[in-house]
């Protein structure tokens, strides 16, 4: 599985290596297109899940700060 | 073109941010942006209320540098399982912690406190019921920020640090990452670490970990845990219409893991058995977790335009832990703009987790521990049921309206509905027990509303 996925990202990154010129960015530029489009959102869902799961980080660093271990 | 090219640049750059996870809203253009939000959060059977209101500040400046700082106050009341299994029987709790609060509102001779904790203090569970520890009321405030300044050669620097108090648990921590665009800011590379220390002070001392929970032994008031991360990421540019990221992330905690609320059934075939030095109490034991846990998460986010502007987000995580936790997540969102100023996000989560190696429903007489005559003898170093180190699978549905009330304001309102399915393999008990035919895993439903208003200028 964990093969599999290293396998496909690898495969990924090596055909990313076309150039995407700036003038052909205005797709990617617009807003709904940020990895992160609501950061307020994320905190908040990050939070309820690392409450109720026994796992938490992964888009960034493991929600802490919080007595619900 | 000159614009757009300098905002996918900087959007990119804030890959470092995102990983800190402070990170202010994608805003390449230079000034002030405000977020706020307030989340009502509710789960069923009356266990935990949450009413959380949110504001995020964040300026970027003319050198493209940004701060943001983010303040989240949270409001929690209801009722949590205090771990004991469900049973055929009533099962009567007296509450350390709310026997803490009873004595210290006897002491400020607060008389609606005493009323309210005088009947938390000790609480009754009906035959069939979940034992929930209604004495749950919290609060949280956290304040959190992070600066970003991009230097020259593609590289860009953030760090970050973040303070969190609630009535038994303080937490604290500082990070950094550093990213650097390749490949005619098409790459990204950035790592970052995070370090993080935790106090605990549960309401009524430190629980002695595996001893009665009726004999409300402590040891001491308090009790430590650091935690460090480490996460490394790549974002990729694949086409005009597909951006992701790839991260991987190791997370090392040591010290008090344990829920100082929680305690665990010892059952003798299936049956409750009186506490030898608490004859009105049948026999619990208070949980214990290993004093270290060690995580690996990958995680891969897709997002790809459709059409002219729909999109797709396709994130998926993998975790394993050395608690025996292995968790996948699948989570999906379609951005679907309606019209310019309005549009609708569907979103589906699926969680999957195993149970960590010592979760149990309950403890046993002969394989957990030993009774002979008032001595009682726990063979296992740790063990808990509390359900989060249970097998479970969970699923999310979710919708999200945004509207924009002007060019530079957007007001939207999103609703999320959570439900649990329990996966682990039921544990026999002799029939006609006290814990046949009762449930060994207490399933999760929550729901929750977000709503939310931006503005820049």
């Amino acid at each position: 599985m964990k093969l599999t996925l290293l396998t496909v990202i690898t495969a990924l990154l090596i055909s990313g290596c076309t150039t995407v010129k700036p003038w052909q960015r205005d797709l990617l530029a617009k807003p709904h297109m940020a990895l992160d489009t609501d950061p307020l959102q994320s905190s908040f869902d990050d939070h309820i899940y690392f409450s109720k799961e026994a796992s938490s980080g992964g888009r960034g660093f493991g929600g802490g700060g919080c007595g619900c271990n | 073109m000159q614009l757009t090219d300098k905002k996918l640049s900087v959007g990119l750059a804030l890959a470092t941010s995102t990983l800190l996870g402070t990170a202010p809203q994608v805003n390449a253009e230079q000034g002030w942006q405000a977020d706020t939000a307030v989340l009502f959060y509710s789960e069923a059977d009356d266990r935990v209320q949450a009413v959380e209101p949110a504001l995020n500040l964040s300026k970027t400046f003319a050198d493209e540098s940004s701060a943001s700082v983010r303040i989240v106050y949270d409001a929690l009341t209801g009722a949590s399982p205090n771990g004991a299994a469900v049973a055929g029987v009533p099962q009567t709790f007296t509450s350390a912690s709310g026997l803490a609060r009873l004595e210290q509102a006897e002491e400020d001779d607060d008389e609606d406190e005493i009323e309210e904790y005088g009947d938390r203090a000790s609480y009754t569970i009906a035959p069939g019921d979940v034992p929930l520890d209604e004495s749950f009321e919290d609060t949280r405030t956290t304040l959190s920020g992070s600066w970003s300044k991009p230097f020259g050669n593609g590289y860009t620097s953030t760090l970050g640090g973040a303070w969190s108090t609630e009535g038994d648990f303080t937490s604290y921590s500082v990070n950094g990452a550093l990213a650097k665009d390749f490949n005619g800011n098409n790459t990204t590379l950035s790592a970052g670490v995070n370090l993080e220390f935790d106090t605990v002070t549960p309401n009524g001392g430190m629980p002695v970990p595996l001893t009665s929970y009726a004999s409300h032994n402590t040891s001491g008031t308090s009790d430590t845990k650091q935690v460090t991360d480490v996460i490394a990421g790549v974002t990729q540019v694949i086409s005009r219409r597909w951006i992701m990221q790839f991260n991987a992330s190791l997370s090392q905690s040591s010290g008090h893991h344990d829920d100082p609320y929680k305690f665990l059934t010892v059952a003798d075939n299936g049956n409750l058995i009186t506490d030898p030095d608490n004859p009105d109490s049948y026999l619990y034991l208070v949980e214990h977790r290993p004093e270290d846990r060690q995580k690996i998460s990958l995680y891969w986010q897709n997002k790809v335009a459709i059409g002219s502007s729909d999109a797709i987000d396709i994130g998926y995580r993998y975790m394993t832990d050395d608690w025996g936790v292995d968790s996948s997540t699948l989570d999906l969102t379609y951005h679907w703009q309606l019209t310019d100023g309005l549009y609708l996000e569907p979103h589906y989560r699926y969680y999957e987790q195993s149970a960590a190696d010592f979760y149990t429903p309950f403890l046993q007489t002969g394989s957990d521990v030993q009774i002979s005559g008032n001595d009682v003898t726990v063979l296992t170093d740790y063990a808990s049921s509390d359900p989060r180190l249970g097998a479970f699978s969970a699923n999310t549905l979710g919708l999200k309206l945004g509207l924009a009330l002007s060019r530079h304001q957007e007001m939207n309102l999103r609703v999320e509905q959570y439900q649990q399915t329990d996966q682990n393999s039921r544990v026999a008990v002799p029939a006609g027990s006290h814990l046949d035919g009762q449930d060994q895993f207490a399933e999760l439903s929550a729901t929750w509303v977000q709503l939310g208003y931006s503005v820049k200028w």
